[in-house]
């Protein structure tokens, strides 16, 4: 300690000091937005180490579900040594945010840059908007329900699967605005999709409500985050990909609770 | 290949397209490539028919054979535009998802315990049979589509270069 803040009188040292901690700032912020956008722990500490690479620093992570915390080490001789550490909120899929940050990094790592503009160049990346929720809506109900046509399903099928799908999105748009617990925001998307979807049953339209009825909820299963977990166990993050396992199979167990509400109203004996 | 069949596979394809290509939607990929990863999806859950329903060749080599290919197509295909191979292999599998048979794993087991020990153990067999079905085949897919990620782990980080 003492070392350290005799060390900062020097103003060489102040600067190299400030430079530190906004340096630090920035990369906890970059940690955070790439953790939510849905990368895997590899991924991420390299993004890092290169970003830290051409500023004289090295980096070291240490990642965790809900926190991040991050340390800056100046290269040369150890003289300066910053840490923090901040929360990571929840996760939100963005494969752009991924690729132009891992873009950005390599850009820095090759060619080096100005903090104050690889600060501006982060945040237009980040401020890039998302395809509008209308266009989701449709594309998910629709894949849905081509997702039931590959399965076997017949015309009826199809149709309450993209109803079923489409309502169902809805409804979780509406009931995660209103912070409900959001494993008991999927187990109600499950029962309002899958009993839609079981209409053809009750009405007796076609004869693949079976199909219709698995199909309906596999748009929520966690596709990504279930890849990812692989990887990282195979990359010798193990911690971290149990975890991201575990989540998954907790969501997919939520989903079956909210399928199984809808095959006991339908009466199971019929399927 | 006669020519029903021929239809058959278009037909196939084109749903996948739509299916990969909804799916990818999800996770907010840059446009152009959503577009190749619905073509990559769209060719991975055709061939795999095409062995399967023509070749005759069993679910679980057939998709990990059609995961594999996808992966090598979905190296070059993000080689070329400079972009993580991820946003191609990830909704590329996505219509090959073993939901039936998971389902199906679910549905036998309420049935057997619905029904007691002494009388359903038929349903246990489906139980068994579905679950590792659905088991194998998504291990045949992640293992196919990570291969080209982890045989070529330092050319496919370095992708987003553009230099």
């Amino acid at each position: 300690m003492q070392k350290n803040s005799a060390a900062a009188l020097s103003p060489q040292n102040q600067e190299l000091n400030s430079l530190c901690s906004r340096l630090l700032e920035l990369l906890l912020d970059i940690t955070v937005t790439l953790v939510c956008s849905g990368s895997h722990s590899g991924k991420t500490i390299r993004i890092l180490k290169r970003f830290a690479k051409p500023f004289g620093f090295e980096v070291y992570v240490m990642l965790q579900t809900k926190s991040v915390s991050l340390t800056l080490l100046y290269s040369a001789d150890h003289r300066i040594q910053q840490t923090a550490i901040r929360h990571i909120p929840g996760l939100h899929l963005n494969f752009y945010f991924q690729n132009m940050l891992s873009r950005l990094s390599w850009e820095v790592c090759d060619n080096g840059m100005d903090l104050d503009r690889l600060d501006a160049l982060y945040h237009e990346i980040v401020q890039t908007p998302r395809y509008s929720f209308y266009v989701i809506w449709l594309t998910t109900s629709l894949a849905n329900m081509a997702f039931c046509r590959l399965f076997g399903g017949d015309a009826y099928a199809m149709l309450f699967v993209f109803l079923g799908t489409a309502i169902a999105c809805y409804v979780r748009a509406r009931l995660l605005r209103r912070e409900i617990h959001h494993l008991f925001v999927l187990i109600i998307t499950a029962f309002v999709s899958s009993l839609t979807a079981g209409c053809t049953e009750l009405f007796q339209l076609g004869n693949t409500a079976s199909i219709a009825l698995a199909t309906s909820v596999l748009f929520m299963i966690p596709g990504v985050p279930l890849i990812n977990s692989l990887i990282e166990i195979l990359e010798g993050h193990i911690l971290n990909g149990l975890e991201k396992i575990m989540s998954a199979c907790t969501i997919i167990v939520c989903i079956a609770l909210g399928l199984l509400l809808t095959l006991v109203i339908l009466g199971l004996e019929n399927l | 290949m006669s020519l029903e069949q021929f239809f058959i596979l278009l037909e196939d394809m084109f749903f996948s397209f739509i299916a990969s290509f909804g799916f990818g939607s999800i996770s907010n990929p840059p446009f152009k490539a959503l577009l190749c990863a619905g073509a990559l999806g769209a060719f991975g859950h055709s061939f795999r028919y095409f062995l399967m329903n023509m070749l005759g060749v069993h679910v679980v080599p057939a998709s990990f054979l059609s995961a594999l290919c996808a992966g090598f197509l979905a190296f070059f295909i993000a080689k070329k535009m400079h972009t993580l191979i991820e946003v191609f292999t990830f909704p590329a599998v996505l219509p090959m998802v073993p939901g039936v048979p998971a389902y199906n794993t679910m549905i036998s087991l309420v049935k057997f315990l619905n029904a007691g020990f002494e009388s359903g153990h038929q349903y246990l067999e489906q139980v068994f049979y579905n679950g590792f079905l659905a088991l194998f085949v998504l291990s045949a897919l992640v293992l196919g589509i990570l291969f080209p990620h982890l045989m070529f782990s330092k050319k496919c980080w370095q992708f987003p270069r553009k230099s």
